[in-house]
């Protein structure tokens, strides 16, 4: 139980002191991080982040993080998969920084530049796409001035709108000449402002025209696509130009320069088409360079990624350390645990022959300072220390309840979850996630309730296993019983007595019951019965209240050995031993009550063990604690269930009774003892060396004696608490474990009820209509066992569990007021920082 | 005591087994401290679990408490001490009601 590296106690741990030479610090601490053994002690608590000694090197690490993080949001933009190959790339050496410096500052600056031109290609893209349509559109217009046609037809196709003013008539041909006009292109929801704008700051004396672009055009600044349409403005005058290009800047249309010529128009059509089409080769070439870059980086993205937090971690680690002047070195304090002390040294070897420089110097310190708790965990007992942890992490070397929770969490789960067919479902459920292990843990995921599920995955194996046997013992499988072995009860009526409605058994017939049970578990009669639920109850009672002191003498015994570890005999003679006895006197003779109930009193037989003499253990225990007098047996029945019964309640009674000013004042007195013999030695010793020390010596020993005095009165309180807190806890715990029966008896009934309320419906439709029916019906059923039964009742079951185990059972040996071992490793910091890394 | 000898000795054999012997042959490795308890206290209260059942219905106080379709169920499907022929039909207004014969 004391062996070193197991689960039974957390492990012993040094405090030990490095000296590093400066040229192997970092090498060293590298090494320690892969090895992830070590937790260092800040030695600099009250110096500032910007003022300790690698600050620069830290602000460095986080420049590369953000242009990585900047690589990385672009690779993701432009859809192109991460490689995650596994590996695990090592820190590389502080002069590589800088190589990997300038390779992301190149990457940053090659990826800006490429992003830039194509900013601005897509503008330039998009002027002359918006010119392309302006020269479409407004040839339309200038057709019409010269050939106005009939309104009606042709212009309902470009535009509805009614306030357009048409100023050119049949006769204002000849004045084209001094109308001026603009082109341009304005977002499609400005136009119905623009016109009314143009309306009332032009008094109406200028023309507009407007057509709108059918297909989308992208926004170069922010990529999305907006619709927009062409317009043409003609005024006379030069007043009026400058008013309108003044509003035309105002709505922010962007204007063109249109040659009047329909020849020259024609010919600027076709340069710009040209012009597009080389704009498109050179787009597509940009986009394809950018690709290429993203690409290539993408490879190998996650191993920069994982170099430069390795890198951070280091200089954060060693800015824990102090400066060595004197030697030029680094001077670390740290947690190791002694039987990792060969490791760590091996690793400091390592490091130091990388670096080239003198070795590291490994110190062990000791220290009157509370170590941290460390358990060696696998990934099967990890999920059951987490638990115990999240109550409170053990003491220093305590004891620790993780590996007897191994089984003790499953199996009082599954006495309150018993149910073959449930117990099934979710045994599935635990082996797929345990099966496939290693590809679900690779996929990394948001999702807390999926991670929760799969953290415990061994836990809901367990679970599911003990619970498929205690639904076999109960005899329950989604609320029917199997008849494997035959029923013990058989009905052996005759057709007349059948007439009547209701028909007991009796037990004492030997017709009726075959005088020996069913060889395994509940028999299948109880599960037809009208009275299974006074039969389930008094079982189930029984079986809890069993269960319960069986596991709070298990947690009492377990003290035992951490009287022994920490070497406390003491405590010992004046907690232990009580303790075991008022637990053993009242609540085991309780168990052993109801043992002799079961085997002596039967029906049959002797009319004075028959069914209707037997007596209640309850109010038996009841009465022995409420000292109820002697009571005469009557004619056929006794009160007591065997000879001297009285007797011996009695002697219990007072032995448990006097347990309690025995845990209370023994101790204390003890103590109390031990230190005025100390003090009366203290003041001999001191009374010899009067002629040396003066008064001094004497005033300690009176401050002692007052020291002294107020410690008894703290001891006492404690004391008190302590025993307070066992005797009535004892009493409440006992009754709490009751709970295992309430959640098994809520479990069967939601079960049986689905059954009869939801899938018998379908079951008793006859003919092809039920079948249909019975389909249907059964996928609700399904899906309301899943949904009800086996989530919502296995989450109530195992927080009910839990807080047997948390409260009941540790409160009987747990201290769990220790701070956890959390290692300085790379495994560990990679995990946070990759799972924040998506936030971000 | 209502018991059955063949029931009791082979359950607790077997879990004899898993708490008792199992534990050497299986507790090797670094492991060895943990699989040894976990096959105790499995074995321990496994069979106790079985025990406080069986024991509970060896001296049964009360017997179960049917109703009079559910025994004739019985008697017909599990014990067959009642076979169709105890049946006689007996017309009724839509189908023919098959009755018991007293």
């Amino acid at each position: 139980m004391t062996t070193m590296g197991s689960l039974f106690r957390s492990e012993e741990m040094a405090l030990c002191q490095l000296f590093l030479q400066s040229e192997s610090a970092y090498t060293c601490v590298s090494e320690l991080g892969e090895l992830g053994l070590v937790q260092f002690r800040d030695l600099n608590p009250d110096v500032n982040a910007f003022q300790r000694k690698f600050v620069n090197e830290v602000r460095r690490c986080d420049e590369m993080e953000r242009k990585l993080r900047y690589l990385e949001r672009e690779i993701r933009k432009d859809g192109i998969p991460v490689l995650d190959t596994g590996e695990n790339p090592e820190a590389p050496m502080p002069r590589e920084m800088i190589d990997l410096e300038v390779k992301f500052e190149k990457l940053e600056n090659e990826l800006k530049e490429v992003n830039s031109n194509a900013e601005a290609l897509k503008r330039n893209y998009l002027e002359l796409t918006e010119l392309k349509h302006i020269l479409k559109k407004t040839q339309v217009f200038f057709d019409e001035a010269m050939y106005p046609p009939n309104l009606p037809y042709d212009q309902d196709v470009y535009f509805d709108d009614d306030e357009q003013v048409n100023l050119l008539t049949d006769t204002s041909l000849h004045q084209l000449k001094h109308i001026g006009f603009v082109a341009g292109v304005i977002l499609r929801e400005r136009i119905p402002a623009f016109e009314r704008m143009l309306w009332r700051a032009c008094r109406g004396n200028v023309f507009l025209r407007q057509a709108e672009i059918s297909e989308p055009l992208e926004d170069p600044a922010t990529g999305e696509q907006v619709y927009k349409s062409v317009f043409i403005i003609f005024f006379q005058g030069d007043h009026l130009k400058m008013r309108v290009k003044k509003i035309c800047e105002g709505f922010r249309a962007t204007m063109y320069p249109c040659p009047e010529a329909p020849a020259d128009r024609r010919e600027m059509a076709m340069g710009v088409k040209t012009r597009l089409d080389d704009l498109n080769t050179v787009l597509s070439q940009t986009q394809d360079h950018r690709h290429r870059v993203l690409v290539s980086a993408a490879r190998d993205i996650r191993a920069w990624m994982m170099k430069v937090w390795k890198i951070k971690s280091i200089y954060h680690t060693l800015n824990m350390f102090n400066l060595d002047v004197i030697q030029n070195g680094l001077i670390a304090e740290c947690w190791i645990p002694v039987a990792n002390l060969e490791d760590v040294q091996l690793a400091l070897r390592r490091g130091t022959e990388k670096s080239g420089s003198l070795p590291a110097i490994l110190n062990r310190l000791s220290t009157q300072e509370s170590p941290p708790t460390f358990h060696r965990t696998n990934k099967f007992t990890k999920a059951f220390q987490t638990l115990i942890d999240s109550y409170g992490v053990a003491n220093y070397r305590e004891i620790n309840p993780a590996p007897y929770t191994i089984i003790t969490f499953p199996f009082l789960f599954a006495i309150m979850f018993g149910d073959f067919g449930h117990g099934i479902i979710m045994a599935l459920f635990g082996a797929w996630m345990v099966w496939r292990e290693k590809p679900l843990s690779a996929k990394k995921t948001d999702n807390e309730i999926w991670n929760i599920f799969f953290g415990g995955r061994y836990i809901i194996l367990l679970m599911g296993v003990f619970s498929m046997y205690t639904g076999l013992i109960y005899n329950d499988v989604f609320s029917k019983a199997f008849n494997i072995f035959g029923s013990s009860w058989h009905p052996a009526f005759n057709n007349s007595v059948l007439m009547s409605k209701e028909l007991t058994l009796d037990p004492g017939n030997k017709e009726q019951y075959d005088q020996y049970p069913y060889p395994f578990g509940l028999d299948p009669m109880w599960q037809i019965a009208n009275n299974k639920i006074n039969f389930y109850n008094s079982y189930k009672m029984k079986i809890s209240i069993i269960f319960g002191v069986i596991h709070m003498l298990f947690g009492v015994i377990l003290s035992v050995w951490n009287h022994r570890f920490f070497n406390r005999p003491m405590s010992i003679y004046c907690e232990f031993i009580p303790q075991l006895l008022f637990l053993c006197c009242l609540f085991l003779y309780l168990i052993l009550l109801v043992f002799h109930k079961w085997t002596w009193y039967g029906a049959g037989g002797d009319p004075s063990v028959s069914p209707n003499c037997a007596p209640s253990i309850l109010i038996t225990f009841i009465n022995m604690v409420l000292v109820k007098p002697y009571e005469e047996p009557g004619p056929v029945c006794s009160y007591y269930m065997f000879a001297g019964q009285f007797g011996l309640q009695r002697f219990l009674l007072i032995v448990a009774l006097l347990c309690v000013p025995w845990m209370l004042c023994a101790k204390p007195f003890l103590l109390h003892r031990m230190h005025k013999q100390r003090t009366i030695m203290m003041q001999a010793n001191g009374g010899e060396g009067v002629v040396e020390e003066g008064g001094g010596d004497a005033a300690a020993a009176a401050a002692v004696a007052t020291a002294e005095e107020h410690d008894m009165g703290e001891v006492m309180i404690h004391q008190g608490i302590h025993t307070i807190e066992y005797v009535l806890g004892s009493v409440s715990h006992t009754a709490s474990y009751l709970r295992l029966w309430a959640l098994s008896l809520a479990h069967a009934q939601l079960s049986e009820v689905l059954w009869q309320m939801v899938l018998r419906i379908g079951l008793t439709t006859s003919g092809l209509a039920g079948g249909f029916l019975t389909y249907a019906i059964f996928a609700v059923w399904a899906f309301l066992t899943v949904a009800i039964l086996v989530l919502m009742e296995g989450l109530s079951a195992f927080l009910h569990t839990l807080r047997l185990h948390w409260v009941e059972f540790q409160s009987k040996f747990y201290g769990g007021t220790g701070y956890a071992f959390v290692p300085f490793a790379f495994e560990t910091i990679l995990d946070q920082a990759e799972n924040a890394g998506p936030e971000q | 005591m209502g018991a059955d000898a063949v029931a009791i000795c082979v359950v607790t054999g077997f879990w004899a087994i898993v708490a008792i012997v199992l534990p050497f042959i299986l507790g090797r490795g670094p492991n060895k401290g943990v699989i040894q308890v976990m096959l105790v206290i499995t074995g321990f209260s496994c069979w106790l679990f079985w025990l406080l059942c069986y024991m509970h219905q060896m001296n049964p106080l009360i017997g179960p408490q049917l109703h009079n379709t559910t025994v004739l169920a019985i008697q017909y499907l599990w014990d067959g001490s009642v076979t169709i022929d105890d049946f006689t039909t007996v017309a009724g207004e839509s189908t023919t009601i098959p009755t018991l014969k007293i």
